[in-house]
């Protein structure tokens, strides 16, 4: 017999005010969406929700497809007005929310509320792409619930008011075991090798080959990835002493800086006594094609080639070197000062203001050496509150420089970079620019460093006669002055100086309403404690890749045949709680059996005394003409018809305890073979 | 009920379609290494998963019994009431029934909510489109709860069996007319009152008043002539009077006559080759009738007699 075929559908149409719940999932789940929207994309999509709450609110009728096809096209506008494109992960999902919250407007059927649902689930995995923090991670939690509870609204019965308890109950049951288990998932899923050829040209990462004002501004506002080191043998430097060099610029226009001279090749180096880290590094697949290594380096990877500056750059064209192996010695300074490279750093901004010629001169009247120039400098930052910050007024054209010395005195590492660069130029002290990043976050799974795009920075270099290019970080003095919670937490967790972290963190922009003292104090515990959670969080669930995987595998014992075991063990895993869930179930079942089992034994002692029960007597009925046939044991029978009763059609889910009483009382009860009448 | 059946689990296209969205986003969480983005991942494919749990739980712990059927006429519908108890400690939703062997299951039964140790009763309507008796072997039971994206079924098998009586239908009149009209009447013996119904063979120690003495002369065997009198008044209605030659349309029209004086109150017999009801009235009768005109030879007998008939006239040549 054919007992499997074609389901019935479910009735076609939703009944009225369920529409609410997709249409608050939908709106739920495109909240971390609508910064990246414009206003008047957002109250586009706000109007049409409203307009299908409206709709819905007063009953009317919803519009034909004539209506709400044509709608897409002033989105559609909106949409190529600032993203220039429908494809790419943010333009395509601002895309998909507005297709949606069109189709809101037609929604009436239980496939559509479906499939707005499922969207929806898909929205909240895809604006993890766009931010990662915990409050995101929590609102997400909260937005897989609500699309959950809606999802059980549809099928639990139309009766809103009633099924809204039991529909969060449920959510909730399903919800939070389901935490465990996607936690399972996340820990032991095997990881694959990224890259899958999936390129968006507005995410590459990486610090470009020229600075200009700003540049570094939009990386700091970009947590993601960059690359990740391991040290050979966990000889690290503390991380004040993390900087990690990418380009050297040498040439400016007093706005632009950029690499003037030819890229000279130089060799590697012989390794020297003292300290000497040996880094594996690896690029994050979507960046551009540069190598990064460590102050300085000192040996050269396959494939790649030593430049001036003793930068590294990459040597294969298409195929770019991800990982790569490099020695660098903190002792190595660069050397090499061609007169080329001497002109070059000397070169000043055609209009430089004598203002600033004059702020230098009075340091140079006692014909200091370069140092002390440096240390002239620095004091001034350090003296005349300048101040970290990552939006400062814009500052452009001519007089920039000016302007930041002398009014504005706030911006970041580029700004200080390229002042202090021009000071020591202008005070005779060859001086270059270096950017890289900065600095790392430590991953105690994997025993890594992750540097993030936001760990970008710029710092300058000046040549000293016997030392060599001489690093100066003129945005470190700044932090000695007023470092941040944030940076005295990590300092106190990666046991690094004060100095180094504060780079990477922006102080509060001055503003013309101050925070009250008081709460600066009450504030300041709570704040700790939040950025400290935001470290972790980073660390140990936003950090744990594929490496960190690895290593926990290995860690775990997992060495051979890796992949192989990982599977085994899901699998078995999954295996291991099905049988249990199984087990559990089928004792949920035997409890019900037992009770059964006993009340058919009762029946047939019954029918071997002569008192069959008739197939459609019930348990009362049949107690009750036994009881009449055995008046011994009338009292007995009666209380077993009872109690079986109870057990069985009670509301009362049966208790383990009540079920073995009534078979002992069934065992007990002695009936005679014959019937005494 | 069997301690513990087979619930079956079967994703909906839905769940597919979720699969696919979650892959893709899989791939792009590779692409840019978005752990918290694998997370999520996990998290709302372990929804589902846990869904399906709880679209098993839903299912377990129901008894399900068949209720009392009404038989219906041809071309009508149906009502097969099921009933169903949930044993277990929390509600039941969204129970629909259908019984897919059944191609007749018109629309299939549904529960909306079935609340823990309560019981409630639903109804499979049947399109009854042929006369007879007709068994429901079980029914499937299923459910969508409680996202949709599996849906979780078991067979129930059951005995539900269900009369059909044949759609009451035809142009012919009552024979009790018949005899008002005198299309029976060639004999001139028949008195007001009196209505000849058919001859029979005399019995021996019989009235010699009833004989058919014409019949006897032209040397034919002794037939006695029945009418129907005081208490035979009343019409019986019998198949083999019927003219035309479909079986299915006799029945129909002994059906209409049945109902026809059923609905009057009238006293009224019933006379099919096999069996014969003597005149009377009443619920018991009137479906007594119905019953014996729902069972008589359906289509299927009726083809295995000829072809036995067939094949023993074949063999005979």
């Amino acid at each position: 017999m054919k007992i499997s075929g074609p389901f019935h559908k479910p009735a076609e149409s939703i009944s009225r005010g369920l529409v609410y719940w997709p249409i608050a999932s939908l709106a739920y789940a495109s909240v971390p969406f609508i910064f990246h929207l414009s206003w008047r994309g957002s109250l586009f999509i706000c109007l049409l929700i409203l307009w299908r709450v409206y709709l819905e609110f007063r009953r009317l009728n919803l519009p034909s497809s004539w209506i709400t096809a044509p709608l897409v096209i002033p989105f559609l506008a909106i949409l190529l007005a600032e993203h220039h494109t429908i494809f790419g992960e943010e333009a395509g999902t601002l895309f998909l929310i507005g297709l949606l919250s069109i189709r809101l407007l037609e929604l009436h059927t239980v496939r559509d509320y479906m499939i707005t649902c499922i969207t929806c689930y898909f929205l909240v995995v895809v604006s993890l792409l766009f931010a990662q923090g915990i409050i995101m991670s929590v609102y997400l939690f909260t937005a897989i619930l609500l699309v959950t509870v809606s999802l059980i609204h549809l099928h639990m019965g139309s009766n809103l008011r009633a099924s809204f308890r039991p529909a969060l109950r449920l959510g909730m049951k399903i919800v939070v075991p389901a935490l465990p288990l996607a936690l399972f998932a996340f820990v032991f899923f095997p990881r694959f090798q990224g890259k899958l050829t999936l390129e968006y040209h507005s995410i590459k990462i990486g610090v470009q080959d020229s600075l200009e004002a700003g540049n570094i501004a939009q990386m700091k506002k970009d947590n993601r990835l960059a690359f990740r080191v391991e040290f050979a043998n966990d000889q690290c430097p503390v991380s004040g002493e993390l900087y990690w060099r990418c380009f050297v610029l040498n040439t400016t226009d007093g706005w632009r800086w950029w690499n003037g001279s030819k890229n000279r090749q130089m060799t590697g180096f012989k390794e020297r006594p003292g300290l000497k880290y040996t880094q594996n590094i690896t690029l994050t697949p979507q960046v551009q094609r540069w190598m990064v290594a460590l102050d300085y380096p000192i040996t050269i990877p396959t494939g790649a080639l030593m430049c001036e500056g003793q930068i590294l750059k990459n040597n294969l064209y298409g195929a770019s070197k991800r990982q790569y192996t490099v020695v660098s010695q903190p002792e190595q300074r660069p050397q090499d000062l061609s007169p080329e490279t001497q002109r070059r750093c000397l070169m000043l901004p055609r209009t430089l203001s004598p203002l600033v010629k004059r702020l230098v001169g009075r340091w140079k009247t006692k014909q200091k050496p370069p140092e002390a120039l440096a240390t002239e400098a620095l004091r001034f930052f350090r003296d005349h509150q300048f101040i970290y910050t990552l939006d400062p007024e814009p500052v452009e054209g001519q007089d920039a420089l000016v302007d930041f010395l002398f009014r504005q005195r706030a911006g970041f590492c580029e700004h200080y970079a390229t002042a202090f660069a021009i000071l020591m130029r202008t005070a005779g002290v060859p001086a270059r620019i270096v950017t890289g990043y900065m600095g790392g976050e430590y991953n105690p799974y994997g025993r890594f460093y992750a540097i993030r795009q936001d760990h970008a920075h710029a710092w300058c270099e000046i040549w000293i006669q016997n030392k060599g290019w001489v690093r100066m970080d003129p945005t470190a003095v700044l932090a000695v002055k007023n470092p941040t919670p944030k940076a005295l937490l990590h300092a106190a967790q990666q046991g690094m100086s004060v100095e180094g972290q504060a780079s990477s963190l922006p102080s509060p922009r001055p503003s013309l309403w101050r925070q009250p003292a008081w709460w600066t104090k009450l504030s300041r515990a709570p704040r700790l404690w939040w950025e400290l959670a935001e470290i972790q969080w980073n660390r140990w669930v936003v950090g744990y890749d594929r490496h960190s995987q690895e290593k926990l595998f290995k860690h775990l014992g997992m060495t051979q045949f890796r992949w192989l075991a990982v599977l085994a063990a899901a699998l078995g895993g999954t295996a291991v709680s099905g049988a249990l869930a199984a087990a559990w179930l089928k004792r949920q079942g035997k409890k019900a059996d037992h009770l059964r089992r006993s009340y058919e034994t009762f029946c047939s002692n019954l029918a071997a005394a002569g008192v069959k029960r008739k197939k459609w007597e019930g348990p009362c009925d049949f107690t009750r003409r036994a009881a009449l046939a055995f008046p011994l044991q009338a009292e007995q029978i009666r209380r077993i018809g009872l109690q079986y009763t109870r057990l069985c059609y009670g509301t009362s889910p049966t208790e383990k305890a009540l079920v073995k009483e009534l078979t002992a009382r069934i065992k007990k009860l002695g009936i005679p073979k014959a019937p005494v009448n | 009920m069997p301690a513990s059946r087979k619930i079956h689990l079967r994703p909906t296209p839905f769940c597919y379609v979720l699969a696919g969205l979650l892959f893709a986003m899989w791939l792009s969480a590779i692409n840019w290494e978005n752990n918290l983005g694998l997370l999520v991942l996990a998290m709302v494919g372990s929804v589902a998963v846990v869904s399906a749990v709880h679209a098993r739980r839903n299912l377990a712990d129901l008894e399900i019994t068949a209720g009392k059927v009404f038989p219906v006429f041809a071309g009508q519908y149906a009502s097969l009431i099921i009933q169903t108890r949930n044993r277990k400690g929390h509600d039941s939703y969204d129970l629909c029934f259908d019984s897919p062997p059944m191609p007749q299951v018109k629309i299939p039964a549904h529960l909306a909510q079935l609340p823990a140790g309560s019981h409630r009763s639903c109804e499979l309507i049947v399109d009854a489109h042929s006369r007879g008796r007709h068994e429901v072997p079980g029914v499937r039971v299923s459910t969508l709860y409680p996202l949709g994206l599996f849906r979780a079924w078991f067979w129930q098998p059951l005995t539900l069996n269900y009369l059909v009586y044949p759609q009451p239908a035809g142009s012919q009149i009552q024979p009790e007319h018949f005899a008002k009209m005198g299309w029976y009447s060639s004999s001139a013996t028949l008195r007001p009152g009196e209505e000849f119904y058919e001859l029979r063979p005399y019995l021996p120690g019989e009235s010699l008043h009833h004989v058919a003495w014409k019949l006897v002369a032209k040397g034919r065997p002794w037939l006695v002539k029945e009418f129907a009198t005081d208490g035979l008044e009343h019409p019986i209605f019998d198949f083999s009077h019927l003219s035309g030659e479909d079986v299915e349309q006799r029945l129909s029209q002994l059906a209409l006559w049945i109902q026809e004086s059923h609905q009057d109150d009238n006293l009224y017999g019933l006379r099919l080759p096999v069996i014969y009801y003597p005149p009377s009235s009443g619920e018991e009768h009137y479906h007594r009738c119905l019953t014996a005109l729902a069972i008589y030879e359906t289509e299927e007998k009726r083809k295995a007699r000829k072809r036995r008939h067939h094949s023993r006239s074949s063999k005979k040549r």
